[in-house]
Formats: structure tokens, C-alpha cells, sequence
């Protein structure tokens, strides 16, 4: 079996790159001093980074074959309606 | 009898010899955990339907002494007198314990662990040990529940929906440790169903015997494989919600508190982006299983197979983009309120083509009554009730005038009670001889369907009326309206009834305890059946099949004129029959 050999990505480095994420995120909520429009966006591309990394090592998707890639982007335009209808509640 | 006996790859039980721990407590098998989360959620639906009765009492005879209250503390029902405050946790936990742990695991936990192995011809599940987790996750979720009822401050009064910011903040709702354990509750159950919901689906894929083409699989399997992909999809989302809410409640965030800059809405769009899918995890399964049992009770094919399995996949999809129905009257832009109307409104379509597949199915067949057949008859009809009344609240101005009140709690009982409890009944008593390996009894089964077939419609029919007269939901005591006044002795009659419905459970209760020790025997196929599961005996073995049966044509075979009796098996070899090119896969 091919994959069974493949070197594990290391898990710790990945969940330390998470927590050190994480903590620019806590530490840009608190720049109270940053107009929103700034604070918000940093905020989102942090997260989509972290999402991106779990979804690669953590949920294995970088080692798997292409199908199994586009079975885990299906559901995104799910995510992106529910976004875009909370996000309109702003705009009323 | 020409079944089973004929098909000498079939009925071979791996000999067993774990100790009694590994094989009915820490079991891996699938039918076992299939066994533990029917006893687990029958005595959840027991705790909410205490709840439920307690509730009653309050509404038929508000501030008079419960009967046997006094057993109630002080903090709960002073001299037997229920107070507002323990009302509110009444109606919060009901809804919990019904939705989360009754009808959520009965049907999923216990009818997906139970059939999808024995109905697609696999040994077991795809991964057995994160089954037993899932078991033990939704277990130790519904005892953190239980135990809001223990702490100080009583259990969670935000309703089962818990909106925000009355859950958000405990010096709002008055529940502070109650409302943080049924947000780890939850986190845990999400857990087990996003866990349980990964096995269905990757055993579907991977696990289906030769033969057993995604045409070949019974709508029962196809309904618990679409439910798996929306619990999978759903429940991280709840999740993630009930999350941020602990957050609200313990740390200081304030995603759902507007007074510090937070959003109450948001808890309202997660809540019913999880809570819609939700709606039909809790009736996809019902409606597989009913169709199977209709099919094998009316000696037809079920009609229109294809169109089934595509309203099903309709039904899942449409149910994403339908969550803001929930939330017309909640204030959100409406721009998106006439969206969902139009969005609800075509989920009738898929829903009304199953309805009418089942009355063709029944259509000029050779209808046997049995038990299980009754109750699935009475899913449908209930289902038709409850899926009209629900056409009425898509229309947001019909909805913004019955919007929480009692018109709203009829329609999901007709949906819950009427639409899921009755396809379980019928479920039950269909599958309970592959479990236990003998039959429950026929006649108290159907002295049990017509009595609470009568009394459950004596107690929701009449909740209608109730919330076109303006009743409203959650409410303690009626009777301090004027205008609801009129309406008290029609109140006490729903209580009267729903009384009477609890207690002919206790029918249904004993038929299924004492035949677990006194029922009859049970043959291999008691239901004259097409699907896998009936070439095992009965009880079905530890590990199904030694050599898992080639599969060679659908589940619906009834009146088949190629053999003499009126079902030909999926496994049962005709000389026509050629063999599948596939060859069983891996495990196997």
C-alpha cells in the first residue's frame, strides 16, 4: 500500500502553528485602535488559513486523492448562502 | 418456504466468545450499540414524556396541586403547585430530551447502527470502535442534560431553541450552571452524531455486498445515508454555535448579546441553519422505513423507486436553503423572508411525490395489516396533516399571525409524533425479531396503535384551534388572558387526553418488555421480506454472515410472477439471474 508509508506530516508543528495563529487573532480583536474594516478582514483571512490547515494535515486532504478533495469543497456554497444571509442582516 | 434455506452462503453465525462486558457494554458490534441506543432513548422519550405530562397539568389545571407533586422540592412545585420558573424548564427540556435524545437517536442511533450492515450485506460497520464512541458520546451527553435538573438554578429556560441573548446571559434567563451543561451537552452529541454520521456513510459506500448497486438499496438505507450526510454537514454547525454560546456565558464574549455589540439574530440563523437540516434527520429515516414496511405490507414494489430516492436527495437539499422560515417574525431583512417563503414552499413538491408514492404503493395491493403496516399508514396520514399545516406557515403573513402559538406546536407534533413516532412504532415491531429473535404481540400491538392512533389526535387536532385563537407557546397559565378564557375547557381536555395517551405507552411498554422473554418465537422472515437481513436468523448472529449473499436484483420484488410465492429475496438465486461483475470488496 502506497500510502502507508508516506512520513506523517508532524501534528504537533501544525497544532503549534494553530495556537500561534490563534493568538494574533486574540491580540487583532484587541487593536481597539483599528477601524473595523481592517479588523474584520484580518480576522476572516486568519481564519480561512486555519480552516485551510486543518483541512490539509488535520483532515489528511493534501494526501488524498483529487475526488475526495472535491467532495470536501461541496458543501462550501452551503457555508457561503448561510454567510452572505447573516451578513445581509447588516445591510437591513 | 423456499427462502432462506436455498442460500448456503447465508446464516452462518462467527462463533462468539467475548466476555459479557465486551459483548452487551463495551460492544463493538453494531447491532448491539444498535440495541444500547434503543434502550437509551426509549427511556429519554420516558423522561420527556414526564415532562410533557407535567406540562399538561399546568395548562388543564393551572395552579391547582399536580397529583403526586408534592415528591416535587420546593424550588420546583411548592405543596404540588408548579411554580413559572420550573414551567419554563418543563418546556425547555421536553423539547430537548424529545428532539436530541428520543427521536434524533432513535431513529438515526438505533435504525442506522441497527440496518445499514444487515441491509446492504456488511459484516459490521466501516469503523466499529468510533461507533462504540459515538454510543458512549450521545450517552454522556443526555446524562450531562439530565443533570440541569440537579444544579443550582434547575435546568436551562431558554426554550429548546435557546435563543439568544436570553440564553446568553444567566441573569437574563435566571440558569446559569443548567444553561452551560446544555451546551456541553450538546458539543458531546454533536460529537456522536457527527462521529456515528461518518460510519454510515463511508459503510454505504465501501461496505455493500455484490450485487448491492446504489439502485439495489432499500429506501431505508438511502434515507439513513442522505440523513448522515446532512448530520455530518448540521451538527458541527450547532456545535460551533453552542460553542460561542458558552463563550457568551463563561469567558465574556458577547457574540450574541446586541447590548455589548453582539448579534442576538446570529444565534437565530445558527441555530435554524443547524435546525432545518435537523427537521429532516428527525423524518428522512421515518419515511425510508416507512417505505419499506408499506411496500412489504401492501405485497407491491414500492411505486416509483427513482423518484423516491431523488426526493429524498431533494428534500436534503432544499433543506439548507429553507432555515430563515423558522425566524420570519424575529425582525431579519425581508429580503430574505420572501426567499425562504418560496424555498419552503418547493420542498412540498419532493415531500408530495413520497406521499403519493406510498398511496400508489398501497393502490390495488394485496394489503396486510399487520402491525407494522398500521403504524406506517398512520405516518403517512399524520404526515399529511402535519405537512399541510406546515404549507400554512411558509406563507409568511399566515405565519406572522401563527407564529409561536399552539398552531406551531400542533404542526411539529403532527410532524414529530404523528410523522416519526409512529414510522418508530411500526419500526420496532418490524425489526424487533431480527433484534431479540422473537415477535412482539400482534394483538396488544394493535390494541396499543388504535388507542394512541384516537388519543393522539384527541390531544394535538385541538391545539389548532388553540393557536388560530391566539394561545401562545410557551405560556404558564392561560387562564390570566380574558381571551383565552373560553378556551380553558378545551385546554382540559388535551390534557385529559394527553393523560390517556401516556398511559396506553404503558401497552407498548410491556408488549415490548415481556416479549423479550415471553413472545413467540420468531421465524427467519416473519414478514414474508425481500432484504438481506432476513436470510440471517433471528436474532441476527455476531458478525453477520460468514460469507456475505450475493445480491441480484431491488428490495421491492413483491408479486414477482417469476417464482410462486408473492416475494422473491434479493439473495435468492433464480436461474436467470446472472452473477455481479463486482466481487465483494475488501473485508469481506
Amino acid at each position: 500500500m502506497e500510502t502507508a508509508h508516506r512520513k506523517h506530516p508532524n501534528y504537533v508543528l501544525i497544532w503549534v502553528y494553530l495556537a500561534i495563529l490563534t493568538a494574533i487573532e486574540i491580540g487583532v480583536a484587541f487593536m481597539s485602535h483599528l477601524p473595523k474594516q481592517i479588523i474584520i478582514p484580518a480576522l476572516v483571512f486568519f481564519a480561512v488559513w486555519k480552516a485551510l490547515l486543518v483541512a490539509l494535515y488535520f483532515m489528511h486532504l493534501k494526501f488524498e486523492p483529487r475526488k475526495l478533495l472535491i467532495l470536501a469543497i461541496i458543501p462550501l456554497p452551503l457555508a457561503a448562502i448561510f454567510v452572505l444571509a447573516a451578513m445581509s442582516e447588516h445591510v437591513w | 418456504m423456499t427462502t432462506v434455506a436455498a442460500t448456503s452462503h447465508v446464516a452462518h453465525a462467527h462463533h462468539d466468545d467475548r466476555s459479557f462486558l465486551r459483548k452487551y457494554i463495551f460492544s463493538t458490534d453494531h447491532k448491539i450499540i444498535g440495541i444500547q441506543f434503543l434502550f437509551v432513548s426509549l427511556f429519554f422519550l420516558l423522561v420527556g414524556g414526564l415532562l410533557a405530562m407535567q406540562m399538561r397539568w399546568q395548562l388543564g389545571f393551572p395552579g391547582k396541586p399536580m397529583p403526586g407533586g408534592g415528591i416535587l422540592p420546593d424550588t420546583m412545585a411548592p405543596g404540588g403547585v408548579l411554580l413559572p420558573e420550573y414551567y419554563i424548564q418543563l418546556v425547555t427540556m421536553h423539547g430537548t430530551f424529545m428532539v436530541f435524545f428520543a427521536i434524533m437517536p432513535l431513529l438515526v442511533g438505533v435504525y442506522a447502527n441497527f440496518l445499514i450492515p444487515l441491509k446492504i450485506g456488511a459484516h459490521d460497520m466501516a469503523f466499529p470502535r468510533i461507533n462504540m464512541a459515538s454510543f458512549w458520546s450521545a450517552l454522556l451527553a443526555g446524562l450531562i442534560m439530565l443533570a440541569g435538573f440537579f444544579v443550582p438554578d434547575g435546568a436551562p429556560r431558554a426554550g429548546w431553541t435557546s435563543y439568544a441573548p436570553l440564553s446568553a446571559r444567566p441573569d437574563l434567563s435566571g440558569a446559569s450552571y443548567g444553561q452551560m451543561l446544555w451546551c456541553v451537552s450538546l458539543v458531546f452529541l454533536g460529537l456522536s452524531s457527527i462521529l456515528g454520521s461518518l460510519n454510515y456513510i463511508t459503510t454505504i459506500i465501501n461496505n455493500r455486498a455484490p450485487g448491492m448497486t446504489w439502485f439495489r438499496m432499500p429506501l431505508s438505507v438511502w434515507s439513513l445515508f442522505i440523513t448522515a450526510i446532512l448530520g455530518l454537514l448540521a451538527l458541527p454547525v450547532l456545535s460551533g454555535a453552542v460553542i460561542m454560546l458558552l463563550f457568551d456565558q463563561t469567558i465574556g464574549t458577547h457574540f450574541f448579546d446586541p447590548v455589548a455589540g453582539g448579534q442576538a439574530l446570529l444565534w437565530q440563523h445558527l441555530f435554524w441553519f443547524f435546525g432545518h437540516p435537523e427537521v429532516y434527520i428527525l423524518i428522512l429515516p421515518a419515511m425510508g422505513m416507512v417505505s419499506d414496511i408499506i411496500s412489504n405490507g401492501s405485497r407491491k414494489p414500492i411505486f416509483g423507486y427513482h423518484s423516491m430516492v431523488f426526493a429524498i436527495v431533494a428534500i436534503a437539499f432544499l433543506g439548507w436553503i429553507v432555515w430563515g422560515h423558522h425566524m420570519f417574525m424575529s425582525g431579519m431583512n425581508p429580503t430574505l423572508g420572501s426567499s425562504f417563503m418560496v424555498s419552503t414552499l418547493i420542498i412540498a413538491v419532493p415531500s408530495a411525490i413520497k406521499t403519493f408514492n406510498w398511496m400508489g404503493t398501497m393502490w390495488r395491493g394485496n394489503l396486510r395489516f399487520h402491525v407494522p403496516m398500521l403504524n406506517a399508514v398512520a405516518f403517512v396520514a399524520m404526515f399529511v396533516i402535519g405537512g399541510l399545516s406546515g404549507i400554512y406557515m411558509a406563507a409568511t403573513p399566515v405565519d406572522m399571525f401563527i407564529h409561536d402559538t399552539y398552531f406551531i406546536v400542533a404542526h411539529l407534533h403532527y410532524v414529530l409524533f404523528g410523522g416519526s413516532l409512529f414510522a418508530l412504532f411500526g419500526a420496532i415491531t418490524y425489526w424487533y425479531p431480527k433484534m431479540f429473535g422473537k415477535l412482539m404481540s400482534e394483538p396488544w400491538g394493535k390494541v396499543h396503535f388504535w388507542l394512541t392512533f384516537v388519543f393522539y389526535n384527541l390531544v394535538f387536532f385541538p391545539m389548532h384551534t388553540l393557536g388560530m385563537a391566539g394561545h401562545m407557546r410557551r405560556i404558564y397559565d392561560p387562564t390570566q388572558y380574558d381571551f383565552l378564557k373560553p378556551y380553558q375547557p378545551l385546554n382540559e381536555f388535551i390534557s385529559i387526553s394527553a393523560f390517556a395517551l401516556f398511559a396506553v405507552q404503558a401497552i407498548f411498554a410491556l408488549n415490548f418488555i415481556l416479549s423479550l422473554k415471553w413472545g413467540k418465537k420468531a421465524p427467519q422472515n416473519p414478514w414474508e421480506d425481500n432484504g438481506l437481513e432476513w436470510s440471517l436468523p433471528a436474532p441476527a448472529p455476531h458478525g453477520n454472515w460468514e460469507t456475505v449473499p450475493t445480491v441480484y436484483r431491488g428490495p421491492y420484488e413483491f408479486s414477482s410472477p417469476q417464482v410462486p410465492e408473492d416475494y422473491l429475496p434479493q439473495y435468492r438465486k433464480l436461474p436467470t439471474d446472472r452473477e455481479p461483475a463486482r466481487t465483494p470488496v475488501a473485508g469481506h
